[in-house]
């Protein structure tokens, strides 16, 4: 990763962006958007897809609402905000599992470490207990490059320690999926963007509130996390063969030097993209700009998720088509540093079937 | 950064090599640490696949190993079965300091068998050997299972640099022994007998074939 250039050139950007008016009246814009007592959802997909001002909190308020958590009728958050959080509480209450707790209530002679019914709350304990271990794993691994997430003092500990929790009672309450590697780079942009809400009580309860939208963002792409279907129509196969298909469209050319010429195999590099929608692929700062675009596209997420791969296939096509297979592949897992704004203007003018 | 000074695409000879076993053994940092000597204490997990080059020497023979690296977490398996389609060779990776990975290995063993060629060269690599205060798996243990087994066997540290250079270097050359053998055979007229198959020499599927110069790009 060199997430430096981009990332300088963005800041300077945004810092040139922050003063200039038309920045000042796009804060205006989402501002008044978000005031009036009922939302209106079209108007503010269509600010947002391109691009929400770092400022004031608005990009926290704006993917709740995107991600279906708050409603665009106003006078209900307090309300449902409140109930939801107190539902989490009682998700963690009771889904971690304690086992010398449980066998007080179930004396049976089986339940016991040792036990070897699958039943006994000892093996349940003993399974979590390894699904922990991977998610913590995991998480310990989350953008190893940002202190938000991976530094040594008391808030990252306790960064860490939330998003572990919130993926453990999403893999408890979804046993069908359960805990699948990479979720944690999902969790990781929403999290991040609550818990540095400028508004300190809605930062409280970014645990609870990135857990929510982090169903709604899988309950559209959990179907590339299902090993059973990567066979099917719905899996993650058949939308890395849509890709194929849509950048052979877009650009005969670039398909046949990759696929054919080449035979790069969309595997190697899209089914990261895909699964982590994009999250592993660009600096955070993009990460979270990218996002924008593809939580508020009227095409829909999947769609737009596939124009944002064409684009980034597109965009760097005269460096794919000098390199052989090898120079292409490292370029695809390693995708250079770019200006991001180039892929999503890209991705715009894409007319995928 | 280049550890060849010979161009990328100059070799004699492309090994495609699997780097597998559980997750968070070290798979990525020995990658990292073989192709561009680079370690990172938290690394991010591995989602499909990653691939490196590197070029090394073997009795005056340039040979281009390409490394896949793949996710250790089991939903990964099914997809990453297309990886082992060609590969010569797999370093099998458990963490000295987890028995379960360890443990594990069988598991990985008939991954191989279900998935690779029944010729790939397997070597069962021990990572983390830095972390002696909290070894679990007695070397002896380990090396007495590859003897049964049939497997080359190393510990190393992706971390201290310690042997992950050798173990690289060690299971290409006895890859290009076999593969020169086999040559060798051929022109005594004492090739392999039918349906043996040589196939341990190509990589097959995606890409350059082992025994290069077949004109390829620039």
């Amino acid at each position: 990763m060199e997430p430096k250039p981009i990332s300088s050139r963005r800041a300077t950007a945004e810092e040139q962006g922050a003063d200039s008016p038309a920045f000042e009246s796009r804060v205006r814009t989402f501002k008044s958007t978000l005031q009036a007592s009922s939302i209106d959802l079209q108007e503010l997909k269509y600010l947002t897809n391109s691009g929400i001002p770092d400022r004031d909190g608005l990009r926290a308020i704006v993917w709740k609402i995107l991600l279906g958590y708050l409603p665009p009728d106003q006078k209900n958050w307090d309300r449902i905000l409140a109930r939801k959080r107190n539902e989490y509480a009682n998700f963690c209450k009771d889904l971690i599992i304690e086992p010398s707790h449980g066998s007080e209530e179930l004396p049976t002679t089986d339940d016991h470490p040792l036990s070897q019914n699958t039943s006994s709350v000892w093996n349940a304990y003993f399974k979590d207990a390894e699904m922990h271990e991977q998610i913590e794993r995991d998480v310990m691994r989350t953008h190893p490059d940002m202190h938000f997430f991976s530094g040594s003092d008391g808030a990252a500990v306790t960064h860490r320690k939330e998003m572990i929790r919130a993926l453990f009672i999403f893999a408890k309450l979804n046993p069908g999926l359960t805990y699948i590697q990479g979720m944690n780079e999902l969790l990781a942009p929403l999290y991040y963007t609550f818990r540095t809400d400028i508004d300190e009580d809605a930062a409280k309860h970014a645990e609870a509130d990135a857990f929510y939208c982090f169903i709604d963002l899988i309950s559209e792409f959990r179907d590339n996390f299902c090993q059973s279907l990567d066979n099917s129509q719905l899996g993650i196969k058949a939308m890395m063969g849509r890709l194929v298909d849509a950048l052979q469209a877009a650009d005969q050319e670039l398909w046949l030097h990759i696929n054919i010429k080449n035979k790069v195999n969309m595997q190697f590099y899209s089914f990261r993209w895909i699964t982590l929608l994009l999250t592993q692929e660009f600096p955070f700062p993009d990460v979270v700009r990218l996002w924008d675009t593809l939580l508020s596209d009227s095409a829909g997420r999947t769609k737009c998720l596939l124009q944002l791969c064409v684009a980034m296939l597109c965009n760097i096509r005269s460096e794919l088509l000098q390199g052989d297979f090898s120079q292409n592949l490292k370029m695809l897992q390693r995708y250079p540093p770019v200006d991001v704004n180039a892929i999503l203007y890209k991705a715009q003018q894409l007319t995928l079937p | 950064m280049k550890m060849s000074h010979k161009p990328d695409d100059d070799y004699d000879y492309l090994f495609k090599v699997v780097l597998i076993g559980d997750s968070g053994v070290g798979k990525s940092n020995l990658l990292s640490r073989f192709t561009r000597n680079e370690f990172c204490l938290e690394s991010k997990s591995t989602i499909g696949v990653e691939f490196a080059t590197r070029s090394i020497q073997v009795d005056g023979k340039t040979i281009k190993a390409q490394i896949w690296d793949t996710a250790g977490q089991e939903r990964y398996r099914a997809i990453t079965s297309a990886y082992y389609r060609g590969a010569v060779g797999a370093l099998l990776v458990y963490d000295i300091t987890k028995t379960v990975t360890f443990e594990n290995v069988e598991r990985w063993l008939k991954e191989l068998r279900d998935h690779a060629d029944s010729n790939i060269v397997i070597m069962l690599v021990g990572n983390k050997s830095d972390l002696r205060h909290l070894r679990s798996v007695q070397t002896d243990d380990a090396q007495s299972f590859c003897e049964k087994e049939g497997l080359s066997f190393i510990e190393t540290s992706a971390l201290e640099s310690t042997n992950v250079e050798l173990a690289f270097q060690r299971i290409l050359t006895e890859i290009y022994h076999i593969v020169s053998k086999k040559v060798l055979g051929e022109s005594d007229g004492n090739g392999p007998k039918p349906g043996e198959g040589t196939k341990i020499v190509v990589s097959t599927e995606n890409n350059e074939a082992a025994a290069k110069k077949s004109g390829c790009c620039g």
